[in-house]
């Protein structure tokens, strides 16, 4: 493995790290409980000994002093407190820093030795508590790939792991039976095993979490001997077969005579296995809590068998299946052309394997999902920091962060969140006092949720500070000539004008936000997935930005049709209706263009033709097809051809071919092998929309 | 006795020339190796340590091991070089 590629491994897990250390420290401060305290001293430790692997010394040398302070958090040395968790927090931007910009400017040495200063000093806390006394026991077989370490991988950190989060070594066998002599090793191979008995605090998944990324590939076997521990150790549960009657079979609490009569009698009575054994006398009701709390361990154990996958290999896994769906096209076309009898079956044959591809893109996208849980998360601390800055008490209410989109949706989400949460700080939410005198609580609270409807995922960023200042919107618009001073307009049209690029009402620019960069920025962004934001907001109570987003960016719903001699896309989910008009409902307006009336109202019309350079069948609107598509509440009708009809597409990337971005989001490679642009909608209606009420 | 001093970037990615230099010097002669530049190493290291033990045990020689930090200690108890007391 070349350096590069392991300092991309690392990269990527540092990246995971300091997420996760940030989210306990977080939730450490408001809830220290054993678990957070233990994950904390996990994520310190693997960040040590990852990246003194990668090649980053000081990282590693410096993870080591914050790991001794965690280390006396757990055993209790130390108690949680405010300042303890910020001088953690800054060890976490220190470690963030160097690894991802240590070109920022950052002055790694003074912060360094600032933050150490911090932790010496800190040394003299009260103890909190008494070491808890119920100790699990693992019988624990570990025997690693010979490669293992051509994947970054550094054994030696996770049986630290093991050991330091062992409370009593109570066997640690290291076989050297395979190590050959020196003469003889690969230096590079691992060679040594290991099995070993420890107690331990933690539970058999924390257990299992530290060999989480190795233990698919590698020889891994973990045993919670704890309830027989002592007093036999005939349980092997390892043996992956969880079903009850075999548990306590294998624990001599029944026969199998016993078994096979309760088995037969649980076939017409109704009543589950275990009430049948403890009624018929076979077992005591504790033999069978003990017996079902193993079963609960095994069933944890197979349920956290995950494997990592670049998502890389995802997405061409994705394409290819495109690539087949394109194919399945052709030959149904080329099945249209056939006689009657060899065409009809060969087309029910392909009903058949239409409904595998589509299940089969569906398992794909599936595995594509990810919960926004993480994205949230991260929130938390830039809501604590931000509002200590301001001097604003603030809190971060999180719901929905089980709901899962596409991972890329995931990533490009986070920036335009971001800056939406930091307008509710700066602007949204009052200082104390303020909500003290208009009979608020004195803490002000932002709400993040995501939920699925109707196909789509909605994010909500709700606060319950002072709302939108109509007054000011207003002033502002008129004053940057995007409003008549006495013009009427409607309320969400008004609200709009803060996504107006350069639009801000803030008197004052903050540090976070009110320079009038940002919120068209936002807007944009969320565009460009595919998505749309919607505001609402009450003035005294509070404003909520909804976000709707498509589950997934590489499928689309969409309706083909034709211009020319080329086909084109719309999304369904853009189009309102489609039109023939009449000669008289099409006109020209002085400075606005080409428009059509639609439903009262007159509305931009396109002629596509003339925009792609196409020879249309027809020119005259009236002897053509209109399509009105809606973005941000506005339509506009695109002049085509004729409608060809509505198909699920996967979306190929154009990247930077075509010039002319706004209006084309995309291509789809059709059944006959041509290829289909796909309209974007937003681009089109922001760049050429008009719409006026008829008089 | 053959005085070593192991380098503070001693890993897998360079661990076959310490290899090639302890094999070189047990066969020769008693070995001390000085660990005051690291504090930490990994796996590939310690098995040459393991290897290296053994061979010296096989050859009459002895290995004398210096400075040792608190976790590097750990590190050999792990890997079962020392023993934990």
């Amino acid at each position: 493995m070349g350096s590069q590629e392991l300092l991309e491994i690392f990269k990527n897990e540092a990246e995971e790290i300091i997420q996760n250390l940030e989210s306990a420290l977080l939730t450490l401060e408001d809830n220290p409980d054993d678990e957070t305290i233990n994950n904390l001293f996990r994520y310190l430790h693997t960040m040590k000994g990852s990246s003194g692997i990668a090649g980053f010394g000081e990282v590693s040398e410096f993870a080591h002093h914050v790991e001794s302070l965690a280390d006396k958090i757990r055993s209790g040395e130390l108690a949680v407190s405010s300042d303890i968790i910020d001088i953690l927090l800054r060890a976490v931007d220190w470690f963030k820093a160097k690894i991802f910009d240590p070109e920022s400017g950052y002055d790694f040495e003074l912060n360094r030795q600032l933050i150490l200063d911090d932790l010496a000093s800190i040394g003299n806390h009260i103890p909190v508590k008494e070491k808890k006394e119920e100790l699990n026991v693992f019988r624990i077989r570990i025997k690693f790939r010979e490669d293992i370490f051509e994947y970054g991988t550094d054994p030696l950190i996770l049986l630290e792991d093991l050991y330091v989060s062992s409370d009593e070594i109570v066997e640690w066998n290291v076989s050297k039976e395979k190590l050959p002599d020196l003469d003889q090793m690969d230096p590079q191979k691992v060679y040594l095993c290991w099995k070993m008995i420890v107690k331990t605090k933690l539970s058999e998944k924390e257990i299992t979490d530290i060999f989480l990324f190795v233990k698919d590939d590698n020889d891994i076997d973990i045993a919670d001997i704890t309830d027989s521990y002592e007093e036999d150790d005939d349980i092997d549960i390892v043996n992956e077969n969880n079903r009850l009657g075999d548990l306590l079979l294998k624990k001599g609490i029944v026969t199998e005579d016993e078994l096979n009569s309760i088995l037969q009698l649980q076939d017409y009575k109704n009543k589950k296995l275990g009430e049948l054994i403890v009624e018929k006398g076979f077992a005591t009701k504790k033999d069978l809590d003990k017996a079902l709390q193993v079963q609960g361990k095994i069933r944890n154990k197979i349920e956290s068998s995950t494997v990592r996958v670049d998502t890389h290999k995802l997405d061409n896994l994705m394409n290819l299946l495109g690539e087949i769906v394109i194919g399945q096209s052709a030959i149904t076309r080329y099945a249209d052309e056939l006689d009657d009898d060899t065409g009809y079956s060969l087309k029910n044959a392909l009903y058949g394997l239409d409904r595998i591809t589509r299940e089969f893109q569906e398992q794909i996208m599936s595995i594509r999902m990810i919960p926004i849980g993480p994205t949230f998360g991260q929130f938390k601390r830039f809501v604590r920091d931000s509002s200590h800055k301001l001097g604003k008490s603030i809190k971060l209410e999180i719901t929905g962060e089980d709901t899962e989109l596409d991972k890329t949706v995931v990533e490009k989400i986070s920036d335009p969140l971001k800056h939406m949460i930091r307008n509710s700080i700066d602007h949204g939410i009052e200082s104390s006092e303020e909500r003290v005198a208009a009979g608020k609580s004195e803490e002000g609270t932002i709400y993040l949720d995501a939920y699925h409807r109707e196909g789509n995922v909605y994010i909500e960023i709700k606060d319950d500070g002072r709302g939108l200042d109509r007054k000011r919107i207003r002033e502002k618009a008129v004053d940057k000539g995007l409003l008549g001073k006495d013009e009427e307009i409607s309320d969400s049209r008004l609200i709009s004008f803060i996504f107006h690029p350069g639009f801000s009402t803030a008197q004052q620019a903050g540090e976070f936000s009110g320079r009038g960069v940002g919120m068209d920025v936002v807007k944009n962004n969320i565009e460009a997935l595919r998505g749309s934001v919607d505001v609402s907001s009450e003035e005294g109570r509070g404003s909520v930005f909804k976000i709707k987003m498509p589950l997934t960016l590489a499928i689309i719903d969409g309706m083909l049709f034709r211009v020319g001699s080329s086909t084109y896309i719309v999304p369904l989910l853009s189009i309102v209706e489609s039109i023939q008009p009449k000669k008289e409902e099409v006109q020209t307006i002085e400075g606005k263009g080409e428009v059509v009336l639609v439903r009262g109202k007159y509305i931009s019309l396109l002629r596509l033709y003339d925009f792609f350079s196409e020879e249309p069948d027809n020119k005259n609107p009236w002897e053509s097809l209109l399509i009105i598509v809606e973005a941000d509440g506005r339509h506009m009708a695109l002049m085509i051809d004729d409608l060809i009809g509505q198909q699920q597409i996967v979306i190929k990337s154009l990247d930077n071919i075509i010039t002319n971005k706004k209006s084309v989001s995309g291509a789809a490679i059709l059944g006959d092998g041509k290829v289909a642009l796909i309209l974007d909608v937003h681009g089109l209606v922001k760049d050429f929309s008009f719409e006026g009420v008829a008089k | 006795m053959i005085n070593i001093e192991v380098d503070e970037n001693i890993s897998v990615k360079n661990i076959s020339s310490f290899k090639e230099l302890v094999e070189g010097a047990v066969k020769k002669d008693n070995i001390s190796l000085d660990f005051k530049n690291i504090h930490r190493t990994d796996l590939s290291f310690m098995q040459v340590i393991y290897a290296l033990r053994l061979e010296a045990s096989a050859n009459k020689k002895k290995i004398k091991l210096l400075n040792v930090s608190h976790e590097l200690k750990t590190q050999m108890v792990i890997c079962g070089i020392v023993k934990d007391k």
